[in-house]
């Protein structure tokens, strides 16, 4: 008896389901779309672009980071290496740079 | 032109040729999310779903139909709409008050097929289907709504998901144990009230 209730309560929330029906898109929505995507790829090419101008400059300021990191460590260390490091740091971040 | 070819104009930078696979599917995608969300999200949703579409598609690798790919990711959005419902524990619907009551003896009542037909279209059978529908979760919701409520096919909506189909059925099957032992809730509720 119960379990008949049941399948009239849950044949009613089918039919409910089944009669939903959902708004048109509007007509301007494909127009609306392609525009977000254009500024959303725009974005994209600027982040990219943005991305290539800084990563020698970055990796010059890593560099520079770990040297330091490295001299304070060992203070002996970094008579004579310290400046063939930076050399050879500018170098590779030239190196990067015409990559980029 | 197929959709695989289109895809491949897009991904060459062609952008504007998404607008063709937008055309095609809109219809689609609108009933999809229509029978998942408040009538108010539809549109906003669809919108989401097709840039989220073109952001990922240069991971669509025509293994399924472009439709179903497409469908997966707007039933995904739908998971999420109503996965942060649950967490802000929007359930001020008390489906134990007097109006819902009176629907569920309206439906229970052998009336004609006209007043069903116009019955079920109410408000309270939304509010009633939302209440006992938030009782499982979100994912289990959408397998529910396609494949116990909506006569989806259950292979359809196996390749829609990109599950496999016992495991559509295992799920569904479940999800509907939990809403019918929630519905005999709503109903012991009732006699109760009837017997005072």
């Amino acid at each position: 008896m119960h379990d008949d209730k049941t399948d009239r309560l849950e044949a009613a929330l089918a039919a409910h389901v089944r009669s939903r029906r959902g708004p048109a898109p509007p007509a301007l929505f494909t127009a609306n779309v392609l525009r977000q995507v254009r500024t959303a790829e725009l974005e994209r090419t600027v982040q990219t672009l943005l991305l290539r101008a800084f990563a020698p400059f970055l990796a010059v300021v890593l560099a520079a980071f770990v040297l330091m990191v490295a001299t304070l460590h060992d203070p002996a260390w970094s008579d004579i290496m310290f400046f063939s490091k930076i050399y050879s740091t500018g170098q590779s971040s030239l190196a990067l740079w015409f990559i980029g | 032109m197929d959709d695989t070819g289109i895809v491949e104009r897009v991904a060459k930078g062609e952008i504007n040729a998404y607008s063709l696979l937008i055309e095609r599917y809109q219809a689609y995608i609108f009933s999809i999310v229509a029978k998942h969300l408040p009538r108010d999200m539809v549109e906003e949703t669809a919108h989401e779903c097709f840039v989220k579409a073109y952001e990922k598609l240069s991971k669509f690798k025509g293994g399924s139909a472009f439709r179903h790919w497409l469908a997966r990711i707007a039933l995904n959005l739908c998971a999420d709409f109503w996965r942060k419902r649950q967490k802000n524990k929007e359930d001020s619907y008390d489906v134990f008050c007097d109006a819902s009551q009176a629907w569920v003896e309206l439906i229970l009542d052998r009336a004609s097929c006209e007043r069903y037909e116009e019955t079920v279209r109410r408000q309270e059978a939304q509010q009633l289907l939302d209440w006992a529908l938030r009782r499982v979760s979100p994912e289990d919701r959408l397998v529910l709504e396609m494949t116990g409520l909506d006569d989806t096919p259950v292979e359809e909506a196996a390749a829609i998901l990109g599950w496999s189909v016992s495991k559509v059925k295992v799920r569904a099957h479940r999800a509907r144990l939990k809403m019918r032992q929630e519905l005999e809730k709503v109903l012991a509720q009732g006699e109760r009230n009837h017997a005072r």
